[in-house]
């Protein structure tokens, strides 16, 4: 199991890349392999945000989502594609916010404002593949988003939440296990 | 597509046992897509669209989504509302900065179902945390981890629609079988350009908007039930000719939306007859269609009593299950033993 301290650090790895990115002139190399993503070019500038740009998270826009281990801080799940309240917004498989679990620790999936949940469901693929090939089913409910986390690697967890007529949103996290 | 024969199979054993709960069209995987709230647009609604004044795809782009619009029509395989542009056009697709898509998304829609709709496309070159964007269309030669305009394009026409996300198989062996995707592909990956509704996109819009003619096919993605009956004459005199209409119709069910009760005409429906107190059925042959929607006609000219029946098989190229009627008896008579007047001549039988 991973110490708090562990989760700390790894929790505010993409917050501290995002001061790094603002404060230099000099793009800097994501926390999340660009290898993850088919879709890179470039090495892109980090301008890492988890919430939309369209509105306030659960109002205008899909909630936020965290997730957490006992004993660890929060650690917010890259949004990707939505439909939420007649609007929506399409993307590709994400490379996630990174977060350092232990194997077979309890991952639980909360969103931020807390809003009902209809529905969810779990993919997690390598965080190597790119476009998320070699995913695996890594659970699926109605109530409360709970998910085994793997095996020692770095692999890239995909949730879908559904919030009933509301909308549905996908967040995705790069689990970390030593 | 394995599990299309599992609910064809499913259908049937349905059908005949279980009758319609276990039917139901909700979004579970690999089945039609789920459909987003807000309600639809109407039939065969004609949606014109023109270029958001400030946001104006460059050329290739405008292309790829005139095409996607094309593409809508071509493939709906229903009564769904289809994209046109016109220059004066009331619902605005843009293209570039001003897109209010979530902040890790490509392209992005709003829907207000029935009046209007927005759509938006980022910029070629926009630049994510996760990777910068390649539109194929950009290129002479579409390099690898682009995104095909038409594709995306066509997704996001499904959603104005009102489609929702497909979902899929984890290992996304189904990805084909929907446009409309929660993780959109990047060339080479599968479906990377795909230019028509998947079935499971068009399954779901059957249900919502109809399909577009009696005959149309339904979408193997679907999960229908038909109800088959048969009307026959009572009685025929010995030697007479008797027609049984047989009545085929996609089953009344809440959960087949628009497509519940709809006549099914242009199949294949067969007539079979045995004689009362056997128990093997005899092909009698195909039935032609009917007078009306849905319904299918044979004659048959008896000299002793019979019991028939209709009978649909299920279809390996549309959504149908297999049904079988009941059995009708028509008497000859009420002669039964020649010589009998105006029929059969005595010592013939």
């Amino acid at each position: 199991m991973a110490t708090t301290r562990t989760r700390l650090i790894a929790a505010a790895l993409p917050l501290l890349a995002v001061l790094v990115a603002g404060c230099a002139a000099q793009p800097t190399t994501p926390s999340v392999s660009a290898a993850t993503t088919p879709a890179v070019a470039t090495t892109p500038p980090l301008t890492a945000s988890v919430v939309p740009a369209t509105g306030r998270p659960g109002i205008e826009a899909p909630p936020d989502a965290e997730l957490s281990v006992e004993g660890g801080d929060p650690v917010t799940g890259r949004l990707g594609t939505f439909a939420w309240r007649g609007g929506g917004s399409d993307s590709p498989w994400l490379p996630g916010t990174p977060i350092q679990v232990g194997a077979g620790e309890t991952l639980r999936v909360t969103p931020t404002p807390d809003i009902a949940i209809s529905g969810w469901s779990a993919l997690l693929a390598p965080a190597a593949s790119t476009g998320g090939e070699g995913a695996v089913n890594a659970g699926s409910g109605s109530t409360a988003v709970e998910v085994t986390a793997p095996g020692a690697g770095s692999w890239t967890l995909a949730v879908t939440i559904e919030f009933g007529d509301l909308g549905s949103a996908t967040y995705s996290w790069l689990l970390e296990v030593p | 597509m394995k599990h299309i024969r599992d609910r064809r199979l499913a259908v049937l054993v349905s059908t005949l046992t279980l009758g319609l709960s276990v039917l139901a069209g909700s979004a579970v995987a690999h089945g039609p897509d789920p459909f987003l709230a807000g309600g639809a647009f109407g039939q065969n609604q004609a949606l014109n669209f023109s270029w958001r004044s400030g946001a104006v795809p460059v050329a290739a782009i405008q292309t790829a989504i005139k095409a996607a619009a094309a593409d809508v029509t071509a493939t709906r395989g229903s009564k769904a509302a289809t994209f046109t542009y016109a220059t004066t056009g009331g619902n605005p697709i843009g293209y570039g900065l001003g897109a209010t898509c979530g902040v890790n998304g490509i392209a992005c829609f709003t829907r207000t179902a029935p009046t209007s709709f927005t759509m938006w496309l980022r910029e070629q070159g926009h630049v994510f945390d996760w990777g910068s964007l390649k539109w194929c269309q950009s290129y002479s030669v579409p390099p690898s981890g682009c995104f095909d305009v038409e594709t995306i394009a066509l997704d996001e026409f499904g959603h104005v629609e009102g489609l929702g996300h497909h979902v899929n198989e984890p290992d996304e062996s189904d990805y084909l079988d929907a446009v409309v995707q929660t993780f959109s592909h990047a060339k080479p990956q599968v479906g990377w350009n795909v230019h028509a509704f998947g079935v499971c996109d068009v399954a779901t819009l059957q249900r919502v908007y109809d399909v577009l003619s009696w005959s149309a096919k339904y979408s193997t993605c679907n999960l229908l039930a038909t109800t088959l009956t048969v009307a026959a004459p009572a009685t025929v005199v010995y030697g007479g000719s008797a027609t049984a209409v047989a009545t085929l119709k996609v089953t009344d069910a809440s959960a087949y939306g628009r497509l519940g009760a709809n006549p099914l005409s242009g199949r294949v429906v067969t007539l079979q007859t045995r004689a009362p107190g056997t128990t093997t059925w005899l092909v009698a042959g195909t039935m032609t269609a009917g007078a009306t929607a849905g319904t299918y006609a044979r004659t048959l000219t008896l000299t002793a009593d019979v019991q028939v029946r209709a009978v649909f098989k299920a279809p390996t190229d549309e959504g149908l299950g297999g049904s079988i009627s009941s059995t009708a008896t028509i008497d000859v008579g009420p002669c039964k033993v020649a010589p009998c007047p105006m029929s059969a001549p005595a010592g013939s039988q």
